[in-house]
């Protein structure tokens, strides 16, 4: 994000676009109500009539899969409505001429027919968000990122930011909030296939040579090249690339698309590890399963999407075989044959994190004592912090300009037809978090959110269908089919229903398509095709959806039971 | 003095945790679990739905057991342990706040699940399951914690509150001015249709 989350309050205008903060971010929600109540104005463009639309100044129906044609009409309306910020452009971006070639060609006109968007509308949106006073922010989520053209709609949305000077000021900019709790960090420490910790090229000989001397290492040990990408996997497998599998943190075959796929090219796999606390269906697959701690258990830092380290200290004691992460960690790399030791998280953040990245030099241990917290970058120890980057425009890349960058729209990949005449878009509930293999284990959230979850549909859909609210339903895709229970949502749009991804037994990721973008390789998990049918015996689907559930439970306890085995001697 | 649990539908941001608050403490307390707000939903509203503890409360009028007693702060209160699960108030209650729950036997007794004998879409009130007692429960403003309610607590944007007479009084006023003036301002729109 360029800018801080409390910041999200005192903006003049908070653009949603493909970003849902209640179920995804309640505390994020909590800041859109306090910057209403101070006086901003409330953008939202969700094909799904999210909960923010309600107390939105503007909410905009665009069509699923049509974000790149939507941000290219709005960015066409800023410039035709006289609303962009000359200056500002030609003192701090490059590249608007060729930029305004593809864009000129997306009126709010002639991309209608696509995103079902009244001109008018649109247009207006666009006056609201560029002359917002004192800044505007553009908030975007997965509804962007789990899209075919993800990359396009981040660039065209960095673009509008650009155009109309609603960035390099205070509160303003672009917030992409994350999808999971600390995957800033997860970035932030290198844990991707491009960077060492602090976004430091991997393909950047210098910086290899100043990672490989930290560790104590030869240069040569240290691959230049860039690394798979977890959704890459399970091809890579079948491709007889990759041999073993080595997972933390991470229970793919809940959360990646196309999972019944996935699970079929794991049992390919000659050594699959897993690390984590409790047994999940990836869990159960492995060969070798390390357990950790959990979060009440261990002590570290946690980036927020804005940047912000946070220290958190442990609640309680590891119990049983348990160890931290990073401890198994360097117990690994011992008998792997590297001398890897360390005291505690201190010492880590010290050697590993500060002492490498110059923008995190002065988040200390001290600093972050208590409640206190870092934003980096925080490159001095006096240094407070930055809440608010690119001020003046001054941007980061080496000709210290903004790039703007322009796209054409494509189609999404799997399009409704007769037999799958309806769009898939998995979204999530605020009941569990992410795959519910730690709240699924908590009693009282069971109580409010169990199996087999629901597919959210319009009522008009439902009507066509026979289906009533809470009834149960088969969903089908081309790549499997799943029991579920039916919501019928005045706030689903017609022609396409929604799904969260925690549930086993109504497991949207059956349904969807393992199909991801040239830059990025995420999944286009906001995007298939599927049908909707009514289970005839209603009494038969509950029993039925309930032994799913205990078989799969039982399966899991069945495996985890190995734990209290003595392992066999050789 | 009445007192009762009162929401700001623009501050609600459906996060739920009043619910799992609500839950948790009656859990604790040894009482049903079912949580005793309802999140609702719709296109143009969010709000938590529970008891307004009415003064010729319907429900307390109905019970035949007398299991349901307003007592001495005003609040109207289930004897959960008295309750024969008839079902009346529920029919009764004009907002819906009262729900059925009984324990599950799923886990007890050597039965590892329960089988559903009903279709999820059946109105809770008709549920009926083998061998699980179901009785009335409703907002009790956390009798068992001296009634300070938990859901008060947990809300993340101070959308609910737990509204004492005496001590709004005040706002009461205010509303009535205000709501006049909109009256006046519609009454001159009104007037002035009339005379173009």
């Amino acid at each position: 994000m360029s800018c801080g989350v409390p910041g999200m309050e005192d903006a003049g205008c908070l653009f949603l676009f493909g970003y849902n903060p209640n179920t995804s971010h309640p505390l994020v929600a909590r800041r859109v109500v306090k910057a209403k109540e101070k006086g901003a104005k409330i953008i939202v463009a969700d094909p799904r009539f999210i909960e923010t639309s309600r107390i939105a100044d503007m909410y905009l129906p665009l069509r699923n899969g049509s974000n790149v044609a939507f941000l290219n009409a709005f960015a066409n309306a800023i410039v035709t409505e006289g609303l962009m910020d000359e200056e500002f452009v030609r003192e701090h971006t490059l590249g608007f001429d060729e930029w305004w070639q593809t864009i000129e060609k997306y009126t709010p006109e002639n991309t209608r027919d696509i995103t079902g968007i009244d001109p008018g509308m649109l247009r207006e949106a666009a006056r609201m968000y560029a002359t917002a006073e004192p800044s505007s922010i553009l908030c975007w989520g997965m509804g962007v990122c789990q899209h075919l053209q993800n990359v396009e709609a981040v660039h065209t949305c960095a673009a509008i930011a650009c155009v109309s000077h609603q960035i390099g000021k205070p509160n303003s900019g672009v917030a992409p909030v994350r999808g999971q709790n600390n995957v800033q960090g997860a970035c932030d420490m290198g844990a991707l296939p491009n960077f060492f910790p602090g976004y430091q090229k991997v393909t950047d000989p210098e910086i290899r040579q100043k990672f490989a001397d930290n560790w104590n290492v030869p240069v040569e040990a240290l691959s230049g090249h860039v690394g798979y990408k977890v959704s890459d996997i399970g091809h890579l497998i079948d491709d007889g690339k990759i041999h073993a599998f080595y997972n933390f943190g991470e229970d793919p075959l809940q959360t990646e698309p196309d999972a019944l796929h996935l699970a079929k090219q794991f049992e390919r796999l000659d050594l699959f590890v897993c690390q984590d606390i409790f047994m999940t269906q990836t869990c159960a697959a492995a060969d070798v399963i390390l357990p950790a701690t959990s979060w009440g258990e261990h002590e570290g830092v946690f980036s927020a999407c804005d940047r912000t380290f946070q220290r958190f200290t442990a609640a309680v004691p590891p119990k049983g075989e348990c160890k931290h992460d990073w401890q198994i960690f360097a117990e690994v790399a011992e008998r792997m044959g590297h001398d890897m030791h360390y005291r505690d998280t201190q010492e880590i953040w010290d050697k590993e994190c500060r002492a490498m990245w110059p923008g995190a030099y002065g988040a200390t241990y001290e600093k972050m004592e208590g409640l206190g917290h870092a934003q980096w970058p925080v490159p001095t120890l006096d240094h407070p912090g930055t809440p608010d980057l690119f001020l003046g425009g001054a941007f980061t890349t080496p000709e210290g300009k903004a790039h703007l960058i322009a796209h054409e729209y494509r189609d999404p990949t799997e399009l409704p037809d007769e037999r799958y005449p309806l769009v898939l878009c998995t979204v999530r509930e605020v009941g569990h978090y992410s795959c519910r293999s730690m709240t699924g284990n908590c009693a009282q959230l069971s109580n409010l959110a169990e199996e087999p979850g629901y597919v959210h549909i319009s009522p008009a859909d439902a009507a066509a269908r026979g289906i009533k609210h809470e009834d149960m339903v088969w969903v089908y895709s081309r790549r499997g089919k799943i029991i579920t229970r039916a919501f019928v949502d005045d706030r689903a749009n017609e022609g396409a229903v929604y799904m969260t991804y925690q549930w086993w037994v109504g497991k949207c990721n059956d349904l969807t398509l393992h199909h991801v973008d040239e830059r990025s390789h995420t999944p286009e998990d906001k995007y298939c095709a599927v049908e909707v049918e009514l289970v005839d015996d209603q009494v038969w689907a509950e029993q039925h959806a309930e032994e799913l559930y205990m078989e799969l439970k039982g399966r899991l306890a069945e495996n985890a039971n190995a734990q209290h085995e003595a392992p066999a001697l050789s | 003095m009445n007192r009762f649990i009162a929401i700001q539908p623009s501050r609600c941001v459906a996060c739920g945790t009043c619910r799992a608050a609500c839950s948790e403490g009656h859990k604790r307390a040894g009482l049903q679990a079912e949580p005793r707000l309802a999140l609702f939903e719709s296109r143009d509203v969010v709000a938590s739905v529970t008891c307004h503890h009415c003064e010729g409360a319907p429900c307390l009028k109905v019970c035949p057991v007398n299991a349901i007693h307003r007592d001495d702060d005003g609040c109207v209160r289930v004897d959960e342990a008295h309750c024969v699960g008839c079902r009346l108030c529920a029919v009764a209650c004009p907002f819906g706040a009262i729900r059925m729950a009984g324990t599950s036997r799923a886990g007890v007794a050597g039965i590892e699940y329960s089988t559903p004998t009903f279709a999820g879409s059946l109105d809770p009130i008709l549920r009926w399951e083998v061998g699980v007692y179901a009785v009335a429960v409703k907002c009790d403003l956390c009798a068992y914690d001296n009634c300070h309610p938990h859901c008060v607590d947990a809300c993340i944007t101070e959308a609910l509150r737990l509204v004492e007479s005496g001590e709004k009084a005040g706002e009461v006023e205010g509303k009535r001015v205000r709501a006049l003036e909109a009256d006046l301002v519609m009454l001159e729109s009104f007037g002035q249709g009339e005379e173009g």
